[in-house]
Parts: structure tokens; sequence; C-alpha cells
């Protein structure tokens, strides 16, 4: 495996390995800037992207994260020609980024969709497929198997007026399919979804993945995109934090700065728990067996004592860096003649992978304001972000 | 094109989804369903109106004349069968101890001599006040002498009435104008109405074209339809430009000011849906009752829309800005407040300041011309002069008429200052003939006395001087017009013969009548003097008549007579070369004849989308011009025709520079011709080489220097919405003037289509292109 995961802005373009590194990307970016002027003088300037550089490979689905102002909706703008940069270069499907040509094979799902409330679902797809430049009935035929796909048979002569939010998001994601598009970007499809339609939109985002298309997805549910997602990009404040895989971006021990690290659970018989923080605390308590050279070098833990269980043994939890740092741990328990009862390596989720980044930013606001322009409010509770899951 | 037809097309289902089309759309329905009951039917003209009585001093005049004469005569007859009442006040009348019967009172006397009573269901065979012996002599028209040719038992009820008021009208020559032979009832749900217009059937047409449909539509579409439009079609940018909804449309394959256009077109989806749903239905209405199929106003549909894309091409752009229905809307109404103000501004300036310059007659004396204004001044430009030096002063507040000026054949020019009376413009006051002369420094000189109610002056090839008037054509040797300044004060004839000269307006000493009794002038009447003669012709009530001078102080013998029939109400214009009679009634072809037989040489077609409203001849060639309405002025020459011959002419424009803006012409005595355009401009031309001999610019005032620099460059700049009704006008009747009776003349005024249209649409595509531009540059 390669590493690909960084933490440096502006990050190099990176591309996965098995996703296909040969593979002309359908996205590149790269030092993209943009900054947006406000008032009649055009004085107040706020720098949305900061030279942000990533690629999307064909058949990847690729997450954008971030929270509020991270510069997310903005690349995407500009991907889209709805927004031009200030500067660097962007393609979409070897097209300059928002050119009618590569807007024609892009299908689009915007946040907070708005359809006028005179249509039907079946008039609103015809209405954006004649947009697309479809008709006849070859786009009848795309409508009905769309409307099929997405679970909207039978509902497609309703007024969306009365439709629910998840209903409204399913006919949007209906629509961005419309033109069979080869890429498609999506701000928060799963919004508004009950937990079956977002199974449902993940399965189908994974059947497209399947299908060899592109996707760039926004989202701010971060276990939807730990599920669905390839790759993801982490950003914050216009600049590119983070970019890797799933499981590069989640391991104990990931290149670059601060990350999230594992977390190594153990239990001891109570009555050896004074021994084995000794053990653990102490980088004497090693036996005469370990080398000088690597005393010097051992880490000084940092255990927690958890609550005795009924059964009669002691939790402690300590966090380590890598794979050494475990077996240091179990070195140290064993020289000092400590049993292990059980013993347990907790990886960090994406979640906590997101959190430890946005708070390492040093314009990052205080952590509850982190969390909540995260979203993270309704689904994720800041407190235990640290303790993993 | 197919996703920007999509969008327009989204448009129109968006108008359908919306509550206030179709509340907008029933209410039109429900007016068409109101509207579709009236319909009309022709019936004679018999009852008098007191609208139909020309002038009630001459109708006094005359059966008080009739009443004194021992004489029997026709209206010796109508005259006594009069109720007594009224006779008695006819008598005091003339005797200067009553003002005269108003017209009404003659209306309803004449009116019981239709029939023994208005609720009498017999009407009898024959008038008992009616003698054919006495009215072989009075001027019967064409229909009145078929009408007394045929048996009274086989003329209807209402024919035998419409025989009466012909009889009536024959007996009283020039006192009653001239109604169609069958007027307008008008219906409602099959339903008889008190309404009955005495218009006839082609009138009526003009009058719902001119007045009722573009007022109207105007007012309902022009104002109602768009400024309900505007509140409608206000949020539709904003709620284009809402992100959820924009993002996507602009990740479509379509250009952002494609984009903006097509909402802009289908944005103006709910005002088209409107107006051609009550432009059509008034013309199917129009069509099925009434018999009127003028395709002509289905061309409002477009006018209408482009109107309502005027002003929303600002809300579009202010929305496109602040993305704001609310500010859209207040930015619109105060766009509207703006075209409004420089519209009013603008007509204020029209009416005020360069409607009161324009010329309307000139006069050359030697090297000074003369001219008269629409407000009633009379002006010299001298040769060396670049300024016009009043020789009387006009004004706003000083409002009155000129008559002339005229160049008498001795160099002097004689012209007349009438005070306007709105509602008799040639009024009854004593009006003296003003004199001119560059030997007597240009100082006024009073001349006679006109006959009352003169409403023009003619110059006759002896040196005298022609007055016509409603009572006939006057004539005054040219010695005798001044008044020597030693003349002892003429003291106005008295008793009753006095009176009813007065009334006749015959007391005017020094002009004769030379027109028999026989040949009233009340309106529409013209006449002109054969150039190289002693002769004119005269139109009068359908008839065309060559009269020439006979014995001194009597009338002039009628030498050749024509009947020209048709419509006696329509407006007529002649003219006269030395060979040729040219005449023009509104709306028909030119009629052509020989000067001294008056036998017809033949037609020349007349523009459809004008009138004519002056023929000036040459006094020394076969050539005359005439003058239209819209302002352009056309050359008839006959110089290459063979006297006799069947015209092969036709209008020549290109002949006379100034087109389209041509007020007045004259031609003086030299056979040149004069124009005067561009409110006060005058240029000379000889017409046979089309070398421009003079061309005089003179100095503007203030106020038209302010409106030349001012007012006018900027009723171009900002849309002139206002004027856009004039173009509905324009389009409804397919005629570029507008005629508008007032005080017994009609008064013209230009109608621009080309203005408004052209300040709008330039208007409308910069507002479009800012929109564009703003569209196509900002982020979103």
């Amino acid at each position: 495996m390669t590493e690909e995961t960084t933490l440096a802005a502006p990050a190099p373009a990176l591309a996965p390995a098995e996703v296909g590194s040969s593979a002309e990307p359908l996205i590149k970016v790269h030092e993209l800037r943009k900054t947006y002027r406000s008032g009649w003088t055009s004085r107040r300037r706020v720098e949305a992207l900061r030279g942000v550089s990533l690629e999307v490979l064909p058949g990847e689905v690729f997450g954008l994260l971030g929270p509020n102002g991270a510069g997310k909706t903005t690349l995407i703008k500009v991907l889209l020609g709805i927004v031009r940069s200030s500067g660097g270069r962007a393609s979409v499907l070897g097209q300059p980024a928002g050119s009618v040509a590569s807007r024609r094979r892009i299908g689009y799902l915007p946040e907070n969709l708005r359809i006028e409330r005179h249509h039907t679902a079946r008039s609103a797809l015809a209405f954006y497929g004649r947009l697309s430049d479809l008709s006849g009935a070859a786009l009848q035929r795309r409508i009905d198997s769309l409307l099929e796909l997405v679970g909207l048979e039978g509902r497609d002569r309703e007024p969306v007026s009365r439709f629910s939010k998840g209903m409204g998001q399913r006919l949007g994601l209906a629509q961005a399919l419309l033109n069979d598009p080869e890429l498609l970007i999506l701000d928060e499809p799963t919004d508004g979804l009950d937990p079956v339609g977002r199974a449902d939109v993940r399965k189908l985002l994974r059947r497209l993945g399947d299908e060899g298309k592109s996707v760039l997805m926004n989202s701010h549910i971060l276990q939807e995109v730990e599920l669905v997602c390839d790759r993801v990009a982490i950003m914050t404040h216009g600049t590119l934090r983070s970019l890797g895989r799933i499981d590069e971006l989640t391991p104990a021990t990931p290149r670059g700065t601060a990350t999230a690290r594992s977390s190594l659970h153990i239990q001891v018989a109570s009555e050896q728990t004074r021994l084995a923080l000794d053990a653990l605390s102490s980088p004497n308590s090693l036996s005469s067996q370990t080398p000088a050279t690597a005393l010097q070098s051992l880490p000084a833990f940092r255990p927690v004592l958890g609550q005795p269980t009924r059964h009669g043994t002691v939790p402690i939890t300590l966090e380590v860096e890598d794979q050494a740092a475990t077996d240091h741990c179990v070195d140290r328990l064993r020289d000092a003649d400590v049993s292990i009862l059980r013993l347990e390596v907790r990886r960090p989720s994406l979640e906590d992978v997101f959190l430890e980044i946005v708070r390492s930013d040093p314009e990052a606001p205080p952590e509850a304001e982190i969390a909540a322009e995260a979203g993270l409010t309704a689904e994720f509770d800041p407190a235990d972000a640290g303790n993993g899951n | 094109m197919r996703p920007y037809l999509a969008i327009i097309t989204d448009s129109f289902h968006a108008a359908f989804a919306s509550r206030l089309l179709w509340i907008v759309l029933g209410s039109i329905l429900l007016l068409l369903a109101a509207l579709a009951p009236i319909g009309y039917h022709e019936v004679y003209t018999v009852e008098f109106s007191p609208a139909d009585i020309h002038s009630s001093d001459r109708l006094t005049g005359l059966l008080a004349a009739a009443m004194a004469n021992d004489r029997e005569t026709a209206a010796g007859r109508v005259a006594e069968a009069l109720p007594e009442e009224l006779r008695e006040e006819i008598r005091q009348t003339a005797a200067g101890e009553a003002r005269g019967p108003r017209r009404g009172r003659y209306a309803d006397a004449f009116n019981a001599l239709l029939a023994s009573e208005p609720d009498d269901s017999h009407i009898p065979l024959d008038d008992p006040w009616y003698d054919a012996k006495l009215w072989a002599g009075t001027p019967r028209i064409g229909e009145l002498r078929a009408l007394d040719e045929r048996p009274a038992e086989e003329l209807s009820d209402q024919l035998r009435q419409r025989r009466s008021r012909l009889r009536l009208e024959a007996a009283l020559p020039g006192a009653f104008r001239p109604r169609p032979e069958r007027s307008l009832a008008i219906t409602y749900a099959g339903l008889e109405t008190p309404a009955v217009l005495a218009v006839s059937r082609q009138r009526f047409i003009d009058l719902l074209n001119q007045f009722v449909f573009p007022i109207a539509l105007y007012y309902l579409l022009g104002v109602g339809a768009v400024f309900v439009g505007v509140l409608v079609t206000a949020p539709i940018i904003p709620e284009m430009l809402q992100p959820g909804s924009l993002h996507l449309l602009l990740s479509k394959p379509v250009s952002r000011p494609g984009l903006y256009l097509s909402k802009f077109v289908g944005g103006c989806a709910f005002v088209l849906l409107s107006v051609a749903l009550l432009v059509s239905g008034m013309w199917l209405i129009t069509g099925f009752r009434l018999g009127i199929w003028n395709h002509r106003l289905l061309y409002c549909i477009p006018i209408f829309v482009f109107l309502f894309a005027v002003y929303y091409s600002v809300s579009a752009l202010a929305a496109l800005r602040w993305r704001s229905a609310i500010v859209s809307v207040v930015l619109t109404v105060l766009f509207w407040f703006a075209c409004f103000s420089v519209g009013l501004t603008a007509a204020m300036f029209d009416t005020l300041v360069t409607d009161p310059a324009k010329v309307r007659g000139i006069a050359r004396s030697g090297d000074s011309l003369l001219v008269s204004t629409a407000s009633g001044g009379l002006l010299r430009l001298a040769p060396e002069s670049d300024a016009y030096a009043p020789i009387l002063a006009s004004g706003f507040q000083n409002p009155h008429r000129i008559l002339g000026p005229v160049e008498l054949a001795d160099g002097r020019i004689a012209a007349a200052r009438i005070p306007q009376n709105p509602f008799n413009v040639f009024g009854s006051e004593d009006v003296h003939l003003m004199l001119l002369a560059e030997s007597q420094d240009w100082e006024q000189q009073v001349g006679l006395r006109l006959p009352a109610g003169t409403r023009e002056l003619r110059a006759a090839a002896d040196g005298g001087l022609f007055a016509a008037g409603a009572g006939g054509i006057f004539y005054a040797s040219g010695d005798s017009l001044l008044i020597p300044a030693d003349a002892p004060e003429e003291p106005p004839a008295g008793g009753l013969l006095g009176g009813i000269q007065r009334l006749l307006g015959e007391t005017a000493s020094g002009f004769e009548r030379i027109t028999p009794p026989s040949v009233p002038l009340a309106p529409p009447a013209a006449f002109a003097t054969v150039p190289g003669s002693e002769a004119l012709v005269v139109y009068s009530h359908g008839r065309l008549l060559r009269l020439r001078a006979g014995r001194p102080s009597a009338p002039w013998q009628i030498t050749a007579e024509r009947d020209i029939g048709g419509d006696l109400t329509l407006d007529v214009q002649l003219g006269a070369t030395a060979e040729r009679i040219v005449l023009a009634r509104r709306g028909e072809p030119l009629r052509v004849f020989t000067s001294d037989e008056l036998e017809p040489l033949g037609e020349i077609p007349s523009p459809s989308s004008a009138t004519i409203i002056a023929l000036q001849a040459s006094p020394v060639a076969e050539q005359l011009v005439a003058i239209l309405s819209d302002q352009r002025a056309a050359l008839l020459r006959f110089d290459a025709e063979p006297a006799g011959d069947a015209p092969r002419l036709e209008l020549e424009f290109a002949a006379i520079p100034h087109q389209e803006s041509i007020e007045a012409v004259a031609w003086d005595a030299a056979g040149t011709l004069w124009l005067a355009h561009d409110v006060d401009r005058l240029t000379a031309i000889k017409v046979a080489s089309g070398e421009i001999r003079s061309d005089r610019h003179p100095d503007r005032d203030l106020w038209r220097l302010i409106d030349a620099w001012g007012v006018t460059p900027l009723r171009s700049i900002v849309p002139q919405t206002g004027e856009l009704s004039e173009a509905v006008t324009a389009v409804i009747s397919g005629r570029e003037d507008l005629e508008i009776p007032a005080g017994g003349e009609v008064q013209r005024e230009q109608l621009d289509v080309t203005r408004p249209l052209v300040t709008c649409g330039v208007f409308t595509a910069a507002m479009l292109l800012l929109g564009c531009l703003y569209i196509y540059r900002q982020d979103f």
C-alpha cells in the first residue's frame, strides 16, 4: 500500500494506487484559489480556497469533508462553473472546469435542492432532462427507470409541493442521473433521508461506483462517507488538510503531524493493578534483558485506570502510536509478571480523525463550534470523540 | 436551443399554476361575457339632436327671414309649423330682444314635425307643412329627390320620417350639419337601448378603432395587466437565484445569459396569456357581434407584451442585483414614475412650447415672409433677420386663431384674428380684417368687418378677397378692404331686418355674398379659386359647383354642377389649377375634374394611413400640393398630362423635402413653393427643378432651446412608455394621426409610433444587456 495520506497544506495531488494511478483523473485541481470580495469597494475579502490540489480518478467515490466554511462547496462550485476561481487550475473530464462541455457530462445534486412547486416528479425530470438537451421517448424511458431507481414510481404525478424532504432528495438524485453522467457531484445526498433511504442511497452510490462512474460527494454525515467513499479529502479554512483512503486516514500511526492514535485496552486481575500501572508508567520497570538504548527510547505511557469489573478485573486504557509501542506495553507487563487477561487495540474512526484534524487547525474555532459546524451535534457527541468507538 | 425553450415553456407551466393568473383570466372572461351581448343595427337617421344644428344663429336668421317674408317659401312653411312660443322667441331674437332659442328647443320642435306626436304610431303619408312646389327651389340632396319621387305608400314609416327630416334640412340650408343616411342603434342582448349614434358605420368603426379600443385596451392591459404582471413576475428571478435552484440550473449545459434571457421571456408568459385572452376575445366579439373583423387588433398583443417587457427588464435587473422581489417591485414603480415624469414634462413642452410655435399659414410679400402660428400669432421674418418679429403676439394665455395670412394681388397681406372659443371656434364676434403692407412698415391697418362665422380667406385674382363661412362665400374688392381712418363709425343695421342680417352674417358692409342661398357652406364644405379666371369651385352637401361672377351685387352664377353623392359627412378638401379641380374626401380616392365643366377625369389613390388635410394649387402651373395629416406633403403634377386626359398620376412624395415634419405649405405669386417645416423653419423650392431657393432657420427662444437640448434628449433616453398608447392607436386604426372633433372643427394629432418603440426597445435591450453581463460575471 502506498502512503498518500497527508496533512500538509497545500497538499500535492495524490491518487490511490488501487484505484488506478495510471488512469486519467476525471477531476484535476491544482493550487486552486478563490477569494470572495464583498462590500461596495470590494475591500472585504474572504479566502475560501487557499491553493487546493487534488485529483479524482474514474470509478472512485470521493468524499469531501470539512466544517462549514472549509471551502468544500466553493470547490464544487468552481468545478461546476458556478463561481470562478481566483487562481490555480481546475479541469473536469478533460475540459476546463465550468465549461458547457464538462457540465454536459456531470450530474449534480445541490444541497437544499429547490424544485418549483408547480412541478410533479415526472414534469420536473422532463424539465431538467430538456435542460440537459434530452428529449423524446428516450427521455421518457430514462425518467421511468430513474423513478423506479429512486423509489418514486407511482408518485410521479404528485406535485412536488407535497413531497417530504426525503422524497425531494430522491427526486434530486434522479435528476442528477438523468443525463447518465460520467461524474456525479453530490452535495449532502443523504440529507433528509431516513435510515432506509440512506441505505438505499449508499447502495446506489456503490452501484454507480461499480459501474465505473465517479462520484464526488460532500457530506456532513461522516459515517456515510466512511461507508461509501473510496477516498476522502478533509478541508479546513480553504486548505486541504488530509487526503487518502479511509483505512489510511484512520491507522494508529498515520504519517505526518498529529492525528488520533490507536488506543490499547488491557484487562488485568485486580490484585495486579498496582504492578501493571508501575510497569507501564516507569521506564525503569523493564527487565535487564532490555537493551539500554531501547530503555532510553521507551515512551512514557499514561495509563488510565477504569472501574473494576464484577469479574475481579480492572481495565487499563492507554494510547499507543504504533505496533512497536503496543509490543513495549506487552513486554513491560510481562516483565513485571502481570498477567494480561484481555488485550484489545482500537483504531480511531473517521470522525476521530476528522475532529483531530480540525482541532489541529491553527485557525480552528472552539471545539463545540467545530462540532456544531461539522453537523455532528445530532450524529455525534463531541464528549465521546476522544474515546473512540 | 432546446434547453432555453424548456425554460420558456416551464415559465408558461408556472404561470398556469398561478392562482392569480386564473383570477385575472376569470376577470377577463367575465368582462368579455359582459361585452359580448353588445350589438347594433342600422336605422335611418331621423331625429334631430342639438348637435345636428350647425349654427343656431343662422337657423334663427333663416326662420326669422322666412317669417318676415311675404312671399311663401319652404322655410316659411317650416316656420309656420313651429310652436307659437318658439316663433315668438325667434321674432324677439331677430329684434334683438332675446338671445335666441337654444339648440335643444329647435331639435325638439323639428322632431315634433317629423311625426304628430313622438309616441304616435301613425306616421302621416305626407308632411302637413310640405309643399312640393316650394321645395322645388331648395337644395335637395339626391337622397331626398329619390324619396320624393317614390309614392308615399311605398315608404315605410321610418323612410317617411327620414324624408321629412331631409325636407327640413333642404328648407333651411346651412343650418344643419350633414348627418349620414343611416345611424347606428345600439342593442344589448337583443334589446334596444336609448343609444342611437348618428354616425355612419364607417365612422363608427373609426371611432372604435381610434378611441374606444385604444383607450380601453391601454388602461386594461397597458396599466392594469402590466401592473399585475409586475407584481406577479417580480419573484421569478429572485426564486431562480435561490441557491438550491440556481446552482442546479447553472450546473446544466446552458449559458448564463441564455438562462437569464429565457427566464425573462418566460416571465412575459403571464402578461402574454392575459393580453392574448382579452385582445382575441375583443377581436372575436367585434367580429361576430359588430361585424368588424379588424385583424390589426391582434397586433396589440405583442405591443402590450413589449410594454410589459420594458418594465420587466427593470424588475428583472433589480431582482438580479438585490435578489428581492420587493426591491424589484419598488424600483419598477420608481422607474414607472420616472417615465411618467419625463413623459409629462415632454407633453407640457409640446403643449406650451412647441405646438404653439408651429406655423399654420405662410404668405410672402416682397422679401418678407409672414406666418401665422398655431397659438394665434402673426409673425414676420424680414430678409436680413434671423428671428421672427411679432406683428401679433401669441401666447398660451391669449388663445386666438389667425385667418390667413393671404397675399393679395397688390402685395398687401390680409389676415384676421379670431378669439378662440372652445365650443365654437369661429364664433360670431365682430372680427375686422387686418391689412399689412411693407410700404406701411407692417403697421396693422384695420379693414372691413368680416362676415360672421368666417372660416377662410382667399385672395381673388382681381385684387379682392373672398371670405367664406357657414353663411356662404363673400367677396370684397381690393380697394374697399381698407376702412379709411377718417371714415365715420358705421352704425349697426337696426330693426328686424338688421337683426336678421346680423344672424345670417350678412351685415359686414363691403362684403357681398356671392353664393346663392341654395349653396350653404356648413361643414364639411370647401371652396377654391380657379387661377387665371374669376371663377370659384365650391363643394357643398355632396355637390361640386363652379361659380362665375354675374351681375354686380348679385349672387354668382352656377355654371357647372356635379353631384358627388356618397357620404355627405366626410371631410373634404378642394384644390383648383387653371384646368383641373381636385377633390379629396376623407378615406376616398382623389377625384379629378375639368375646371370648366367639372367633367370627371379620373381618380388617384390616396394614402390609407393618413388624411389629406389641405390642397394647395400653384397659381401659375398645373401643379398642386396635398398636405397629409402625418405631416407629409405630396406633389401632383399635371404639366405632362394633356388637358382633358384621364390622369395617370400618383402622389409624388419625393419631390418635396422635409417629409414627416411639414407644418404648412403655400405657393407665392411666382409659383415658388414655400414649406414650413420642423415647427417654424421655412424652405422655398422651385418644384420643377427641385432647386431650394431659400432655407430659413429662425432663432429659437429660450424655452425652445431647453426643449431641443434638454427635454428632447431626455425623452429619447427615457423610454416613453406612455407614448406606446399612440402606437396602439396607430396599430389598431392603421393610421398615424388622430382626429379629435373640437369646437366644430377637427383637430389632428400626429401619432408618434417610432419614437416610443425605439426608446423602449433600446432601453429594454440595454437593461437586458446589463442583466446578461451581471449574471455572466457574478459568482453565485
